[in-house]
């Protein structure tokens, strides 16, 4: 089972340099649709892809739907060598992104991004006009609905602002 | 709150722009506009330790149902 609060908790913690997209950033936003993975956009710098292999080492990663036993290592030069992984971890899912379809690198997102504080922890998380723009780059059917929520809660965020 | 995300299109390929966009424009009209109210009141952490208790129940269902199912 995933345990979003302790990843973001983990991530946080290693001050690897992530922003959160995706469904949890959806339900931060105030998104009533629920989610079983965690999103997250990586800095893709040498300093930081060594604090993401360090700080996930602990976690048993593993390439999610992969076969057992794999010579799978997620180290520096794995990640390097990737861009996104889809993880299975000790703490849950974790999808980490270096690039994401209709808003390009970490660096590309933090303009677009909110800092927000949670469990103890200063994170970023996409903003909510930049996660419908994800959402409808990616052009999946199974966001279809998602989109339409978001807009509509975009549509109430800015009615409570006036 | 929380809701459960279950789709009722089809998780294939990309949509064509236009479709899409309507697709989305339709679904508008069935989004619960009381919950996302209800979420706005609470704040990000909130927000969260709802959505983590979804994720808590939804595996906990799920294996009551797989332990019903082995009877």
């Amino acid at each position: 089972m995933t345990n979003i609060p302790a990843l973001i908790q983990m991530l946080a913690e290693c001050g690897v340099e992530f922003i959160v997209i995706g469904g949890v950033a959806g339900v931060a936003h105030g998104a009533a649709r629920g989610t079983f993975d965690l999103d997250v956009v990586y800095r893709r710098t040498q300093e930081n892809i060594e604090r993401l292999a360090k700080c996930l080492s602990s976690y048993s990663p593993y390439l999610r739907n992969a076969p057992p036993n794999l010579p799978f290592k997620f180290d520096p030069p794995t990640i390097r060598s990737g861009l996104n992984f889809t993880l299975d971890t000790d703490l849950g899912a974790l999808d980490l992104l270096g690039e994401v379809a209709g808003g390009g690198s970490y660096d590309d997102l933090v303009p677009h991004s909110i800092q927000t504080r949670v469990f103890g922890h200063s994170c970023l998380c996409v903003g909510l006009k930049k996660l419908i723009q994800l959402k409808m780059s990616a052009g999946r059917r199974k966001d279809v609905e998602a989109i339409a929520e978001l807009e509509a809660l975009l549509e109430e965020s800015d009615r409570n602002r006036e | 709150m929380t809701s459960v995300a279950h789709s009722t299109t089809r998780d294939s390929a990309k949509a064509d722009p236009e479709e899409f966009e309507r697709l989305v424009k339709e679904c508008r009209k069935d989004v619960d506009l009381g919950m996302l109210r209800a979420n706005l009141r609470l704040t990000v952490e909130e927000r969260l330790t709802q959505l983590q208790s979804y994720i808590s129940a939804m595996e906990e269902f799920r294996q009551a149902v797989r332990t019903a199912k082995r009877k």
